[in-house]
C-alpha cells in the first residue's frame, strides 16, 4: 500500500528556459539559457538584404556591392509570423485599453503578450497614436484570431520545445479570454 | 516512437492520478453547499477518466504496456476545508497541464494536435478552481510566472 504519488502527477523534469535563439534552434529541453544575451543573431527580417558598401577609396567611381543570403529555417519563419500575430494583437489590445472602462480588464493580457513576445525575443511595434479605440468585441475577435494562428504555429513547429511554447501561449489566451467580463463576449 | 511512447505513459500516470484525486476530493465535497465546485470536479472527473481510457487504447495499439495506476496515492493535503479542496484541484489541473505541455513537445502530427488540446483544456479549467490566467500555462516558460 505504498502511498506513490502525492496528489498530483508528477511534472515534467526539465524546466526549460526558451530565448528565441533557443526556440526556433531547437535546442533540446533541459538547456537552460536564462541570462545569456538576447541579441537577434538568427535571421531579421531583413535578412537576404543587399548590402553596398563604398570601395577601397571613397574616390573609386563604382562601389562594391555584396549580397548577403541569410536562409531562415522554417521554425525561424514560423517565429517572425508569430511576432507579427503577436504585434497585431498588442496593437488592438492597447487600443482598446484607451476606454477607461477597459483599462484595468485589458492589463492582464497585454501584459501576458508582453511576455509572450519576450520568450520569442520579438521586438514590440509602437502602435498608431491615432489608431481608433477598438472595442471588447475587436479584442475578442483578434484574440480568438491570435489564438488560431499560435495552434496552427504550435502544431507545425519542427521544433519540440517551440511547439511547447507556443501551445501553452495558445492555452494562456484561452484562459484570458474566459477571464474576460461574460456580458462582452 | 519510444519518446513518445514514454510521453503517453507519462500522461497516462498523471491522468491515473487525476481520476485518483478528483474522485477524492469529489468523495469530500457537498453537491448541494458546494454546488460549483462539485460540478466542476465532476466534469473534471468525467474528463480525465475519459482521457485515460483513450490513452490505454492508444499505448496498446503502439505496442506498449499501458502503466497501471498506483495502489495509493497520498492524498493532497487541506481536504477538510472548501478552500483546500479548490487549491488541490487547482493544483492537481495545473500538474495535469505540464504533462500535456511536455507531451506536445514530445510528439507531432496528429496526437500533437490532441496533446494541444488537452493543454488548452486543462487551462481553461483551472479557472473553473479559482485560477489566474497565466501567461504560460504548464510552465511552458518557467523563466517567467503566469
Amino acid at each position: 500500500m505504498a502511498a506513490k504519488v502525492a496528489g498530483v502527477p508528477a511534472r515534467p523534469p526539465a524546466a526549460v528556459t526558451l530565448s528565441r535563439r533557443s526556440a526556433v534552434l531547437g535546442l533540446a529541453a533541459g538547456v537552460l539559457l536564462a541570462g545569456c544575451d538576447h541579441g537577434d543573431d538568427i535571421g531579421s527580417p531583413d535578412s537576404g538584404r543587399t548590402t553596398t558598401t563604398p570601395g577601397p577609396s571613397s574616390s573609386s567611381p563604382t562601389p562594391t556591392t555584396t549580397t548577403t543570403t541569410t536562409e531562415q529555417t522554417p521554425d525561424e519563419q514560423l517565429v517572425d509570423e508569430v511576432v507579427g500575430q503577436l504585434n497585431g494583437a498588442i496593437g488592438v489590445l492597447e487600443s482598446a485599453r484607451r476606454r477607461p472602462d477597459l483599462h484595468i480588464v485589458l492589463t492582464p493580457l497585454l501584459k501576458a503578450h508582453r511576455q509572450h513576445l519576450k520568450a520569442l525575443d520579438g521586438e514590440s511595434q509602437s502602435p498608431s497614436a491615432a489608431a481608433p479605440r477598438a472595442t471588447l468585441q475587436d479584442v475578442r475577435r483578434s484574440e480568438k484570431q491570435l489564438r488560431s494562428a499560435l495552434v496552427d504555429a504550435a502544431g507545425n513547429a519542427g521544433s519540440g520545445a517551440l511547439a511547447k511554447l507556443l501551445a501553452s501561449m495558445s492555452a494562456s489566451v484561452t484562459q484570458h479570454l474566459d477571464a474576460l467580463p461574460q456580458a462582452a463576449r | 516512437m519510444s519518446s513518445e511512447l514514454d510521453a503517453l505513459q507519462t500522461t497516462l500516470a498523471a491522468e491515473h492520478a487525476a481520476v485518483y484525486v478528483y474522485g477524492l476530493i469529489g468523495s469530500r465535497t457537498s453537491q448541494t453547499a458546494e454546488a460549483p465546485l462539485y460540478d466542476a470536479l465532476r466534469a473534471a472527473y468525467e474528463a480525465h477518466r475519459e482521457r485515460r481510457d483513450t490513452l490505454i487504447g492508444e499505448i496498446a495499439a503502439l505496442g506498449g504496456t499501458p502503466a497501471a495506476a498506483a495502489a495509493a496515492y497520498t492524498p493532497p493535503p487541506g481536504l477538510d476545508t472548501t478552500d483546500g479542496r479548490y487549491a488541490a484541484a487547482l493544483a492537481l489541473e495545473k500538474g495535469c497541464a505540464a504533462t500535456y505541455a511536455a507531451l506536445v513537445g514530445t510528439t507531432s502530427g496528429s496526437r500533437r494536435s490532441e496533446a494541444i488540446e488537452l493543454l488548452d483544456d486543462a487551462a481553461a479549467r483551472e479557472l473553473s478552481f479559482r485560477g489566474a490566467p497565466e501567461a504560460f500555462p504548464g510552465d511552458a516558460y518557467p523563466g517567467e510566472a503566469g
